[in-house]
């Protein structure tokens, strides 16, 4: 707050090293820009350099100089909390008259989540550097983002469900696997043992469900994405097929932390020409790939 | 459906509304396609104009309009992934465009682009068909599914595999999955629309049936294939589907679009399919398609060589399978008759002389007219009796067929007979004889019908009828052996004694003339002499007087030609027996007395007594007339009697043969009808008949007859002038034509006298 009624006497300027090489990746911030974080993975090393400018001929005394390395959720509610924080002293306290550049290096960092921005809950990592100083401290931040990848071995489990309304429709339905990579295609098959429905469509849904806090203050909030797999109505015998590219989609790999987990649902819904709905849904497990 | 049912003028503006959103989406598309870099711009245009073709509310013929226009866009779009291929890769655009989040889109799209793909080298074609026509399983709608396929079919049309079987099961699929689509469409709606959406299945059908064109189209397979495959496949979705619609047009399209040498050699698996139908579907149309579709193929072929088809025995399987047929099917007369027009035909076409066919199917058709009941419109096997007619080498080997004229007997009695009448008119169109008494015993137990005829219910056309077997009666003849020639006729008026013999008996009797007049020397002559009298006597009978007298004359003519005077003499006096006890009319006398003076003139084989006995007796006859002018003519026609002249046709000649005259006697008629012409009341004929008289002297006074004199002659010119002269201040115009017919007699006069120096004398 203080930099905004007095000017600055330093700047503070935050550079990860390899910033020519690292992988970038874009996010929509909230009214619609887009930012550029640079990408780290759990376990990856943070290291960049931390150069402090004297602005012309003044001098700048300090207590220290720290940078430290912030996970960090932040809930709709204001709640906030700093789920992992490493400090590093940069310098002693001492009285700095030109520019200096140190180097900080956050060694094998362990990233339990990942950067994360839903509804209710934001997850941000961050480096801040802090000249520390007797009455206003001088701090820099730069995020960063965090993709955690995984590769399952249970991939082969698929899932079978055989399910009905009693003398009305009675169905089959099958997807490959249960759990996908995020670029993966979801493929499927219904097989219709019995229909007296008059179907007008059917859809796959799928269903991206945040959920922050624990019951009675818990927090929710779901994206689905709709998927037409079948027009009209099919008779007795009738197999559909489904198949579902991910890759197109923004979606976020199955989580689950103390605070908050996102978990994926793949939801089949027929409709019926009167409009009603009838759905089933399984969770699935969407990963990040790791190549 | 709860899809409220709407208005016609609702659905049409549906329908334009649509077109408009596409025009305008295409537009875009278009648009978007022409600037760089806007693919996926143009795509989302794509995609929002396919959402019309979501339409559910629309006939198909509407939606086929929608159709025919997004194609066309399509197309557009199709032709620039083409162009641009190296820019945009074909395999990543297959997927992305499978965002779309409808199928329908989706679908087009997907096939758009997979079809192109297709087109590529190296692209893995066998799996992009899979995946297209796996997809497409996710429209279900009826109508909308059958258009996305029918869209599947265009597109892959010229692009499908040639070397290898996958694009005959691709297009195989593809039929089933359509049929299937258009079966349902009948289960759809509240079923009192029911006929409406026959009428809406029948628009689409052609839909459906282009896929068997497709197939039959392609050369990537063989016979065995289409035995063991192809057939079986279709053959089971077509009983599978149990529609009637699908099952009759389905089983006509591979009927008429695959070759016929396969029908032949599938026969086997046709009638097996065939006979596990739906029991609403028309089997017979079916059937005879097929049949009629094999007759066709040998007169195409004209395959001439039994051989190459008698393998196939086709008519022994056809026709077992037409009589287990019959067993499960109640049939009317007229469906039957159908059947069995058809199978006969192509046995008539195959096996042109096995006549044990025919009879098969007559014999079959005879037990059934005896079941059922036949009646005059459409129940009854007319078109079955007129095949072998119309299909023989000539019509009378129908004779040939035994059962041919029971069956013929069996129809209704109108029937029978416009069926008689038929094969009657084809048989005298046709160049032949009646020589042997079976040809004549088949025929006329034929034509039973019309021989009995005896025109009860006042036919107008009757005569014409009857005189149809004066000409078959005509036919009769065999100029090797006159004996069997007589029995012929002696059968075949048998056969006519129960029917009308007015009509038909003078052709037995003229053919019977005939007969002698060609063989004059036979020892059987006398008989058929008797026979003709029998003939004449059985008329006579039945009072035709005239007919009797002029059938009596013509055997009298003939029997003199030939030198039998007796019998001549014979029937000169049955003549003149008829004419004396039964005609009365003076008319008819009169004319009878000019025929008879015309045969009798002509005779030459009399003795001079009997020849004398009978011209005595004509002329007294003819002085015995009633009405004088009737009386005149014959006494001077009569005198003609004795004053025979050459007949060159025997070799006779003027002034080298001899002749009987007597210009005594001729003088004499002459002279008596001169006054029975005098006596006449009226003038003005006894004028007319003067002029007659002089005409008569006129000849004979040429033709040498010395009693006939110049002064005779001049007498008679003067007695007509002081006749004529005396009349002609009454002013009667009656006397116009005797004037001009003396006149133009007085000129001939004149004329003559130039030539023959003879008529110088006569005064005038």
């Amino acid at each position: 707050m203080a930099s905004l009624f007095f000017t600055s006497p330093i700047d503070l300027d935050i550079k990860f090293d390899d910033e020519e090489s690292r992988k970038n990746i874009e996010i929509k911030s909230k009214n619609g820009k887009k930012d550029n974080y640079f990408l780290y993975k759990d376990g990856e090393t943070v290291n960049g350099t931390v150069r402090v400018q004297v602005k012309d001929g003044k001098s700048v005394e300090h207590t220290g100089i720290k940078i430290q390395l912030f996970g960090t959720t932040e809930i709709s509610n204001g709640q906030k909390d700093d789920f992992l924080t490493l400090s590093h002293d940069l310098a002693p306290p001492s009285v700095l008259n030109h520019s200096v550049t140190y180097n900080f290096s956050f060694k094998d960092v362990e990233k339990r989540y990942e950067s994360y921005k839903g509804k209710n809950i934001i997850v941000n990592y961050y480096v801040k550097v802090t000249v520390l100083r007797k009455n206003s401290d001088i701090t820099k931040i730069k995020k960063f983002w965090v993709h955690l990848y995984s590769n399952p071995t249970d991939l082969k489990k698929s899932i079978k469900l055989d399910i009905g309304i009693e003398n009305c429709l009675h169905i089959e339905f099958e997807y490959s696997k249960s759990t996908y990579g995020l670029k993966d295609v979801i493929v499927g098959r219904i097989y219709f043992l019995l229909t007296r429905l008059k179907i007008k469509h059917m859809e796959i849904s799928l269903i991206t469900r945040e959920t922050v806090g624990i019951q009675p203050n818990q927090l929710n909030d779901s994206n689905t994405i709709r998927y037409e797999i079948m027009d009209g109505s099919p008779v007795k015998g009738e197999t559909i097929p489904i198949r579902l590219f991910l890759g197109g989609y923004d979606l976020t790999p199955t989580s689950k932390t103390n605070q908050f987990n996102v978990k994926n649902y793949i939801s089949l819904v027929i409709i019926d020409e009167d409009g009603r709905r009838y759905f089933k849904q399984s969770e699935i497990i969407l990963f990040r790939p790791s190549t | 459906m709860t899809e409220t049912t709407i208005s016609p003028e609702e659905q049409n503006q549906l329908l334009q509304d649509s077109i408009k959103v596409i025009q305008r989406e295409t537009n875009a598309m278009r648009k978007c396609l022409e600037s760089k870099g806007r693919l996926m711009d143009a795509l989302k245009h794509a995609s929002n104009f396919l959402t019309e073709l979501r339409a559910s509310q629309l006939t198909p013929k509407q939606y086929y309009e929608l159709y025919i226009i997004v194609y066309d866009s399509l197309n557009l779009l199709a032709q620039f992934l083409k162009d641009n291929h190296p820019h945009h890769h074909l395999s990543d655009l297959y997927e992305l465009v499978q965002y779309a989040g409808n199928i329908v889109p989706r679908l087009y799209l997907m096939i758009t682009v997979g079809t192109v793909y297709m087109t590529i080298p190296d692209a893995p074609v066998k799996e992009i068909m899979k995946d297209m026509i796996e997809m497409c399983r996710g429209v279900q709608y009826p109508i909308r599914g059958l258009f996305l396929r029918y869209y599947l079919s265009q597109r892959t049309k010229t692009i499908l595999p040639q070397e290898n079987l996958d694009s005959i099961q691709f297009i195989i699929t593809n039929f089933i999955e359509m049929n299937k689509l258009w079966v349902r469409l009948q289960h759809q709606g509240p079923s009192r629309e029911k006929d409406k959406r026959l009428k809406e299945r029948e628009e689409l059908k052609i839909l459906v049936g282009s896929n068997l064109v497709r197939i039959s189209q392609l050369e990537n397979y063989d016979f065995e294939y289409y035995k063991t495959d192809i057939l079986p496949t279709i053959i089971e979705q077509i009983i599978q589907c149990k529609d009637v619609l699908a099952q009759e047009y389905l089983l006509d399209v591979i009927i008429q679009v695959f070759p016929d040498e396969f029908h032949l050699k599938t026969l086997d698996e046709l009638l097996q399919c065939i006979k596990k139908l739906n029991p609403a579907v028309d089997y017979k149309k079916i059937f005879i398609n097929l049949i009629d579709r094999l007759t066709n193929f040998i007169k195409r072929e004209e395959i001439t060589e039994l051989s190459d088809i008698a393998d196939f025995n086709l008519f022994d399987k056809l026709w077992d399978y037409i009589k287990e047929f019959e067993l499960i099917n109640e049939f009317q007369v007229y469906e039957l008759n159908l059947l069995l027009e058809s199978i006969t035909k192509l046995s008539l076409i195959f096996y042109p002389k096995k006549y044990e066919n025919i009879d098969l199917v007559l014999r079959f058709a005879i037990e059934k007219a005896k079941e059922l009941e036949l009646d005059e419109q459409k129940e009854n096997f007319s078109s079955l009796l007129l095949m072998p007619v119309d299909n023989l080498s000539k019509p009378s080997k129908i004779l040939k067929l035994q059962n041919f004229s029971e069956l013929l007997n069996l129809q209704p009695a109108k029937v029978n007979k416009q069926l008689s009448l038929i094969i009657l008119d084809r048989l005298l169109s046709q160049n032949f004889r009646i020589s042997n008494l079976q040809t004549l015993n088949g025929l006329f137990s034929l034509f039973k019908i019309i021989i009995n005829d005896k025109n009860n219910d006042n036919n107008a056309n009757y005569a014409n009828e009857q005189e149809k077997i004066g000409k078959l009666i005509h036919l009769i003849s065999n100029k090797k052996d006159v004996t069997i020639h007589s029995k012929l006729l002696t059968q075949a008026k048998n056969f006519l004694n129960g029917g009308n013999i007015k009509f038909t008996y003078p052709s037995i009797f003229f053919n019977t003339l005939k007969l002698i007049r060609f063989n004059p020397e036979s020892q059987i002559v006398n008989s058929l002499f008797k026979f003709m009298s029998r003939l004449i006597n059985e008329l006579f009978r039945i009072g035709l007087i005239e007919l009797s007298f002029k059938l009596h004359l013509a055997g009298a003519q003939l029997s003199d030609q030939i030198k039998l005077e007796e019998i001549s003499y014979e029937f000169f006096a049955q003549c003149f027996t008829v004419y004396e006890e039964s005609i009365s009319d003076s008319r008819l006398q009169y004319q009878s007395i000019v025929s008879i003076i015309g045969v009798l003139q002509q005779t030459r084989n009399f003795t001079r007594e009997n020849y004398d006995t009978l011209i005595t007796k004509t002329a007294l006859y003819g002085s015995k007339l009633l009405k004088k002018p009737d009386q005149c003519r014959s006494v001077y026609f009569a005198s003609h009697l004795w004053w025979g002249v050459e007949i060159p046709a025997l070799g006779e000649e003027e002034g080298i043969s001899e002749f009987y005259r007597d210009g005594k006697r001729v003088l004499e008629c002459l002279q008596r009808a001169l006054r029975v012409a005098d006596a006449c009341m009226d003038s003005v004929v006894s004028i007319e008949l003067f002029i007659e008289i002089l005409n008569r002297c006129l000849y004979y006074f040429i033709h040498g007859n010395e009693n006939i004199t110049v002064k005779y002659i001049n007498g008679l010119i003067e007695l007509i002038q002081t006749n004529v002269d005396s009349l002609a201040e009454e002013n009667n115009t009656n006397l116009e034509l005797p004037k001009k017919h003396f006149l133009r007699t007085l000129d001939y006069i004149n004329t003559q006298k130039e030539i023959d120096e003879r008529f110088q004398l006569i005064s005038r």
